[in-house]
C-alpha cells in the first residue's frame, strides 16, 4: 500500500490497488480531532483504516477548524458529519476514497440510479494555462475508451475548446472494471511520455482516458470513469523549453483530421513570435502571409489576399468587433500589437456558419486575457516602437484584466531635423488593448475588451491627417447546462478619419466615419455524442458618415459641405450541426440566413449606363430603401481513411454588403467603405474545396493540400479615370461584374524537434470580368499570382540562442503597362489596351533573425532578437512608372521603384 | 488630396526606396489617330491636330497626319479647318461663343469623326496672380486667384507657361467645393525632369492661361492626369474616355480661355 496522496496542483499520481476492499460502513474506527483541519481528519482517518484518500488540496484546505468525537463509529459516517455543510462529496473505488466537488445536482452520497441500457454523461470543463490562468482555446480534447467490458468498445471522440476554452463531449457512462460505486475518477498526469503511459493502473482500467494537447503546452493525459456529468477543469502547464524531452504524441497537436473544418490556418502567437519580421516588428498579419493561400499585398506590407479575394474581402475580427482598416502606416503595420494577442484563425473557406459578411476569409484575433495568478510586466523595445504590457488578477484564480500600449517614434528622428517643415512634422501611431474579465460563480463570467488606436501624419500646421480604429466588446458567458454554452456580445467598432489642410489659401477639415453597434447571441449545444450544435443571431446597425468637409474661419476658401449619412441594418441568423455519422465520417451542415436592409433617410438614385443620374428617390428616416435576403449554405465533410489521413470536402456561400472603394493597391486611410444601395448589390462567393490531410513519420510532419473553386458575382471596379474625391453619388463611378480563382495548395508542417517549420506552395489563378473593363473580357485581377513559395525554419541552437530564417518566393501581380505612347498638348502620354496583361517582376526574399535569451530567472527574463529583412538585398519592385527621361525629353523609360533591401532590426524584449 | 500624397512620398522615403531605369519588353501593337480640337472664344482659336500612337521605345517626336477633312460645325454653318502644317488644321475666322454648341466632323480614311461640346458661359478669368514660396521646397510656384459664379458647375483647367516655355503638369480645378466662392488655387507641380527652365525664378515671365471646360472634357483631362504615369500607386491605368466617337484618342473642347502674366520679383 501507498502512502497517501494529497495532489497539490497537478503532481503524477496514478490509481491504487483495488484490492478486495471492505465497505465503509463496515470499518469502524474511534477518532477525536479538536480544531484540526480537515487535511489532519483525513489522515487521521488513513492512519486508523485501510482507506486512502485522493483529493486536491485545493479542495480541501479551507476547511479548518474542526472539532469531533466519535466511538466506533463507521467511516461512511464520520465522513458524512466531516463532509456536511462542505460542497465536497466523497466515493470509494476499492479502499480508495475519492473527494471531489460536487458538480450537479446528485446528491454526494447516493450514486445515480442505474440502468440497463448504458446511459450517457457529459464530460466538460475549461482549460487553462497553468501559469497564467488563461483560458487556452483551440486545445484538442481527445478521448478514448478503454477495450474493457464496460466500456462501449474501443472507439475515441475528439473535440476543441470553444474561443473560451470551453469543452463539452457526451460519452456512454462508463465505471471500471468490477466497481459498483458511484462517479469515481482517478487522474494520470503526465508529460505523456511514453514511460508513463505504461505505468498506468494494473487493474481495473478506467474506461477513458482523456488526452488534452494545445500548441505550447504540455500534453497531458487523464483517466477517468463516466457514472454522472463531470466537469474536470484542467489547467496545463507550459511546455518546457528542454530540447531534449520533446515528445511526440498520437493525438494532432495542430489542424485536426476528424474534423470538417477546412480552410483554416491556426497561428499561435508563441509560434509567430519565432519568424523573422520587417524592422523586428512582430506582425501576425505579416505572419500569416507566409502560409498557402494568403498572399502579401505588397513588401512589407500588412495587407492580405485570400485565395484570390481582394484585400476588403477579409473579415478581420479583433475580439469579435470589425477592424475596418487593420493597418497603420499606409499598410506596414498591422493594427494587432502582438503583446496583446493570443491567437489567430484564419478561414480561407468552409467558414463556420456564425461568421459572415466577407466573401473571402475571417481572420479571427483572440486578445489574451491577462493572468489571473500574479501581476506581471512583459514590454519590448524595437527600432520601431516600444511595447510594454502590464497584467494581473482582478479576483486570484478567476478573473484578470490586461493593458497593452505600443507606440512608434519615428517621429523623434524628425525633430533632429534642423528644417523646421519637418522638425515640426508629426509621424507616429498608437495602440492601445485592454482586456478584463470577471467571473460570477462557475456559471457566468463577463469580458471586457477594446482596442485604440490612431495614426498621426502631419505637417506642421499646414497639412495632417490622422485615422484609427477603435472597438469595444461587451461579452457574457453563461453556461445553462454542461452542454448549453451560450455568449452574448455587444459590439461597437468606429473607424474613423480626420484630414486638416490649411494650403492653397483654403482651410478646412474632412472627417470621414463608419461605425457599428453589433448585437449577437451564440449558443453551442452539446447534443449528444454524436452532434454539437451552434445557433445564433448576429444585428448590425450601421452608419457611414461618407464625408464631411467643415470650413475653417470666414475666408476659408472652400464651403462647408457633408455628404449625407448612409445608415443600415445588418441582420444574420443562423444553425449549424456538426454530425459525427460513424467514426470515419463526419458533416457539418447549417444555413447562414443574411438580410442587409438600406435605409433611410437619404436620397438614393438610379443611373443610366453611362452613370447618369436619371432618377432620383427620397426616403425617409427610417424608411427601407431595399432589403437583400440570401440564404449561405454551408456544408463541409471529413472522411478519415485510416489514423493519419484524411479527405475533406465543403461548399460555402459568402455575402458581403460593405465594400471598400479604393483606387490604391497601397493601403490609404481614406479609402472609402460604402454599404449596398439601390445599385450596389451584395457580392457572392461560392467556394468550392477538397483536401487531403496526412500525417507523416509519426505525426511529426503534417501534409494538407487543398484545392479550391470560387466564382464571385458582383464585383466592384471603379470606372477608368473615376473621381473618388467628390460629392457625386459614388454609383456613377463604379463598374459591377463578376469573378473566378480556382488554384491549389500544399503545406507540409514540421510541428516538433528542434527544427519546426514549414514549406507553403501554392499554384493559382484569379480572374475578372467587369462590364466597361478590357471590353468586357476576363483579364487577370492585379493579385493574380501563378505560384507562391514560402519556406519557414525555426532552429533551436542551444537553450540560449534560436534561429529562424524564411525564404519567399512569388510571382510578379499583374499588372496594366503601357503598349505605346502619343501626344496630347504636346505632352507625351502612355497608350493602354488590355488590363493587366503585363507582369511585375518575380518578388524573392530571404530573412533571418537571431534571438538570444539572456537572462532567464522565474522572476525575470530577457531576449535580444537581431535580425535581417530581405538579407540577400534583392531589389523587389514595389512599383515600375513609366515617364519622360529626366535628361532627355525626347525619350520616355521604365522606372523601378523598391523599397527593403537589407532592413537590419534589433529589439529587445522582457518580462517579469 | 495633395496632402496625402505629399506625406505618402515622406513616408515612403523614410523607408529608404530606391529607384532606378530598367527596361521592360512592351508589346507593339496597331496605331491608332489621336484628334487633339479645339474651338475657343478668340479669335483663329479653332484648331485641330491629327497624331498617331506610337511605340513605346521609339522617340517622342510626333508626326502630323495630314490628308484629312476637317469640319466644325455651328447652327446650321460648317466651317472648313484646312492644313496649315503637317496634321495642324486652323481656321483663322471662327471664334467660339460662349453658351453655344459645337460639332466637329473629320474624316479620315474614309472614316468619319465625329464629337460635339459646348463653350461654358459665362467664362470666368483670374482675379490676380502670384507667386509664393512652396511647402517642404524651396520651389516656387504660382497662385491662380477666381471668383467662381454660384450656381451651375464649373470646370478650369490652367496652362503654365515660363518664358514662353508651356508646363507639362495638368492643372485642373472645379468648383464642387468652392461653388461661388473667391478661390485660391497653388499650381503645384513636380519637376522630375530637373529641368531648371521648369522652376519659377526671379525676372520669369510667366502666363497662365485659364481655360473654362465643359464636364466630359474636364473628366477627359482629369483620368489623362491620373494615368500619366502609369500604375502609380496601384490602380490600374486605362485611356481616358474621350467625346470623339468613331475609335480615336483625344478629344473635341469648346472652351473658354482668359490669360494673365507676370514678371516674377525677388
Amino acid at each position: 500500500m501507498r502512502v497517501s496522496t494529497f495532489i497539490i496542483g497537478l503532481l503524477i499520481l496514478t490509481a491504487a490497488h483495488p484490492a478486495h476492499a471492505q465497505s465503509l460502513d463496515d470499518v469502524k474506527i474511534t477518532l477525536q480531532l479538536n480544531h484540526a483541519s480537515m487535511k489532519e481528519a483525513l489522515h487521521q482517518i488513513e492512519r486508523l483504516s485501510p482507506f486512502k484518500f485522493l483529493a486536491s488540496a485545493e479542495d480541501v484546505e479551507h476547511h479548518n477548524d474542526i472539532t469531533l468525537a466519535v466511538k466506533n463509529e463507521s467511516v461512511a459516517n464520520i465522513l458524512r458529519t466531516l463532509l456536511k455543510g462542505t460542497n465536497l462529496q466523497y466515493k470509494q473505488v476499492g479502499v480508495n476514497i475519492i473527494l471531489k466537488r460536487s458538480t450537479n445536482a446528485t446528491t454526494p452520497d447516493t450514486p445515480p440510479a442505474k440502468t440497463r441500457t448504458p446511459a450517457k454523461f457529459t464530460v466538460s470543463g475549461t482549460i487553462r494555462s497553468a501559469r497564467t490562468g488563461e483560458t487556452i482555446l483551440g486545445a484538442t480534447v481527445h478521448v478514448e475508451s478503454a477495450p474493457a467490458p464496460t466500456a462501449p468498445g474501443a472507439s475515441s471522440v475528439t473535440t476543441a475548446t470553444n474561443e473560451y476554452g470551453f469543452y463539452s463531449l457526451i460519452l456512454p457512462a462508463g465505471s471500471p472494471t468490477g466497481s459498483t460505486a458511484g462517479p469515481t475518477t482517478s487522474r494520470t498526469s503526465s508529460a505523456a511520455s511514453p514511460a508513463s503511459r505504461k505505468a498506468g493502473p494494473t487493474t481495473g482500467p478506467d474506461p477513458y482516458r482523456m488526452t488534452i494537447t494545445a500548441i505550447g503546452f504540455k500534453t497531458q493525459t487523464l483517466d477517468f470513469t463516466l457514472t454522472s456529468d463531470l466537469v474536470e477543469n484542467i489547467q496545463l502547464d507550459e511546455e518546457a523549453k528542454d530540447l531534449q524531452q520533446v515528445t511526440v504524441v498520437a493525438a494532432t497537436n495542430g489542424r485536426s483530421l476528424q474534423s470538417p473544418q477546412m480552410g483554416l490556418e491556426k497561428l499561435n502567437i508563441r509560434e509567430a513570435n519565432k519568424i523573422p519580421v520587417i524592422f523586428g516588428e512582430r506582425d501576425i498579419l505579416k505572419t500569416i502571409q507566409l502560409l498557402p493561400g494568403i498572399k502579401s499585398a505588397g513588401d512589407g506590407n500588412s495587407g492580405f489576399y485570400v485565395r484570390g479575394g481582394a484585400a476588403d474581402q477579409n473579415l478581420i475580427l479583433l475580439d469579435e468587433a470589425v477592424v475596418y482598416n487593420p493597418s497603420h502606416l499606409l499598410g506596414f503595420f498591422s493594427t494587432f500589437n502582438s503583446d496583446a494577442i493570443k491567437n489567430i484563425d484564419v478561414y480561407k473557406g468552409g467558414m463556420p456558419a456564425q461568421y459572415g459578411g466577407r466573401l473571402s476569409s475571417v481572420v479571427d484575433v483572440k486578445m489574451n486575457e491577462g493572468n489571473n495568478k500574479d501581476y506581471g510586466v512583459n514590454g519590448g523595445i524595437g527600432i520601431i516602437s516600444s511595447r510594454l504590457t502590464v497584467e494581473g488578477p482582478i479576483q486570484q484564480d478567476k478573473s484578470s484584466f490586461l493593458i497593452s500600449g505600443r507606440r512608434t517614434y519615428a517621429d523623434l528622428f524628425l525633430k533632429l531635423s534642423s528644417d523646421s517643415t519637418i522638425n515640426k512634422s508629426q509621424l507616429y501611431f498608437y495602440d492601445l488593448n485592454a482586456k478584463a474579465n470577471y467571473s460570477f460563480g462557475d456559471k457566468d463570467r463577463l469580458y471586457l475588451s477594446g482596442y485604440f488606436g490612431r495614426d498621426v501624419l502631419a505637417q506642421s500646421n499646414i497639412a495632417g491627417i490622422n485615422w484609427g480604429n477603435t472597438t469595444a466588446t461587451l461579452r457574457w458567458n453563461h453556461l445553462f447546462s454542461t452542454r448549453l454554452f451560450s455568449n452574448t456580445s455587444l459590439i461597437y467598432s468606429n473607424y474613423d478619419y480626420k484630414i486638416h489642410d490649411n494650403q492653397d489659401g483654403s482651410d478646412f477639415n474632412i472627417f470621414s466615419q463608419i461605425r457599428d453597434w453589433n448585437l449577437k447571441e451564440d449558443l453551442q449545444w452539446y447534443a449528444g455524442s454524436k452532434n454539437t450544435l451552434s445557433t445564433g443571431l448576429d444585428a448590425i446597425f450601421h452608419t457611414i458618415r461618407p464625408g464631411e468637409i467643415t470650413a475653417i474661419g470666414a475666408d476659408a476658401g472652400i464651403n462647408s459641405i457633408a455628404l449625407p449619412r448612409r445608415y443600415s441594418l445588418e441582420n444574420a441568423v443562423y444553425a449549424t450541426d456538426t454530425w459525427k455519422a460513424t467514426d470515419r465520417l463526419s458533416i457539418t451542415y447549417g444555413l447562414r440566413l443574411s438580410a442587409f436592409s438600406v435605409l433611410g433617410k437619404g436620397d438614393y438614385y438610379n443611373f443610366n449606363a453611362n452613370g447618369q443620374v436619371i432618377d432620383t428617390l427620397h426616403y425617409r428616416s427610417g424608411q427601407i430603401v431595399k432589403t437583400y435576403v440570401n440564404p449561405e449554405p454551408r456544408i463541409a465533410a471529413s472522411y478519415q481513411l485510416n489514423p493519419t489521413t484524411s479527405i475533406k470536402a465543403s461548399y460555402v456561400r459568402n455575402t458581403q454588403n460593405l465594400h471598400l472603394i479604393s483606387n490604391n493597391t497601397a493601403n490609404n486611410p481614406t479609402d472609402k467603405w460604402v454599404a449596398n444601395t439601390n445599385v450596389i448589390k451584395p457580392e457572392l462567393a461560392d467556394q468550392w474545396a477538397i483536401g487531403y490531410y496526412k500525417n507523416l513519420a509519426g505525426n511529426k510532419y503534417e501534409l494538407t493540400v487543398e484545392t479550391y473553386y470560387k466564382a464571385m458575382q458582383n464585383q466592384i471596379d471603379y470606372r477608368n479615370g473615376a473621381n473618388v474625391f467628390t460629392n457625386h453619388p459614388i454609383e456613377s463611378e463604379l463598374l459591377f461584374g463578376k469573378g473566378r480563382a480556382y488554384g491549389i495548395e500544399f503545406l507540409l508542417k514540421k510541428r516538433v524537434g528542434r527544427l519546426t517549420g514549414w514549406i507553403s506552395y501554392t499554384l493559382s489563378k484569379t480572374q475578372l470580368r467587369i462590364n466597361g473593363i478590357n471590353n468586357n473580357q476576363w483579364y487577370n485581377a492585379r493579385q493574380d499570382r501563378t505560384h507562391d513559395i514560402a519556406i519557414v525554419g525555426v532552429y533551436e541552437i542551444n537553450k540560449k540562442w534560436n534561429f529562424s530564417a524564411d525564404w519567399v518566393f512569388y510571382t510578379g501581380d499583374a499588372v496594366t503597362f503601357p503598349n505605346g505612347k502619343y501626344t496630347v498638348n504636346g505632352d507625351v502620354y502612355f497608350y493602354y489596351t488590355n488590363r493587366n496583361a503585363y507582369r511585375m517582376p518575380d518578388y524573392h526574399r530571404l530573412d533571418f533573425s537571431f534571438t538570444d535569451q539572456l537572462k532567464k530567472t522565474k522572476k525575470f527574463s530577457s531576449e535580444l532578437v537581431f535580425g535581417v529583412y530581405n538579407a540577400y538585398g534583392r531589389e523587389n519592385a514595389y512599383q515600375i512608372s513609366f515617364r519622360e527621361s529626366p535628361t532627355n525629353p525626347n525619350v520616355t523609360q521604365a522606372l523601378e521603384t523598391s523599397l527593403f533591401r537589407w532592413v537590419p532590426s534589433i529589439s529587445y524584449n522582457f518580462k517579469f | 488630396m495633395r496632402q496625402i500624397r505629399i506625406l505618402t512620398l515622406i513616408t515612403i522615403g523614410l523607408l529608404c526606396a530606391c529607384q532606378r531605369v530598367i527596361t521592360v519588353h512592351l508589346n507593339t501593337g496597331a496605331t491608332k489617330y489621336v484628334i487633339e480640337g479645339v474651338v475657343t472664344d478668340q479669335p483663329g482659336g479653332a484648331s485641330v491636330s491629327i497624331t498617331q500612337t506610337k511605340d513605346f521605345s521609339s522617340n517622342n517626336t510626333f508626326t502630323g497626319v495630314s490628308g484629312a477633312t476637317v469640319t466644325i460645325e455651328h447652327n446650321d454653318s460648317a466651317y472648313p479647318l484646312t492644313e496649315s502644317g503637317p496634321g495642324v488644321y486652323t481656321n483663322s475666322t471662327l471664334a467660339g461663343i460662349p453658351g453655344n454648341t459645337y460639332n466637329l466632323k473629320v474624316v479620315l480614311d474614309g472614316v468619319l469623326y465625329t464629337a460635339s461640346s459646348t463653350m461654358p458661359n459665362p467664362v470666368v478669368g483670374m482675379d490676380s496672380i502670384y507667386v509664393s514660396n512652396g511647402v517642404l521646397t524651396t520651389k516656387r510656384y504660382l497662385t491662380v486667384v477666381y471668383t467662381d459664379p454660384a450656381g451651375p458647375p464649373n470646370y478650369y483647367r490652367w496652362v503654365q507657361y515660363v518664358n514662353g516655355r508651356q508646363e507639362q503638369t495638368v492643372f485642373l480645378g472645379n468648383d464642387e467645393f468652392t461653388d461661388g466662392l473667391t478661390v485660391k488655387d497653388q499650381l503645384d507641380f513636380n519637376n522630375d525632369t530637373k529641368d531648371p527652365h521648369r522652376d519659377i525664378n526671379t525676372g520669369d515671365s510667366v502666363r497662365i492661361d485659364m481655360i473654362n471646360l465643359d464636364s466630359t472634357v474636364y473628366h477627359y483631362w482629369f483620368a489623362l492626369q491620373q494615368n500619366a504615369n502609369g500604375s502609380t500607386g496601384g490602380a490600374s491605368p486605362a485611356n481616358p474616355t474621350g467625346n470623339i466617337s468613331g475609335g480615336c484618342l483625344g478629344y473635341f473642347s469648346a472652351q473658354g480661355v482668359r490669360t494673365r502674366s507676370l514678371l516674377v520679383g525677388k
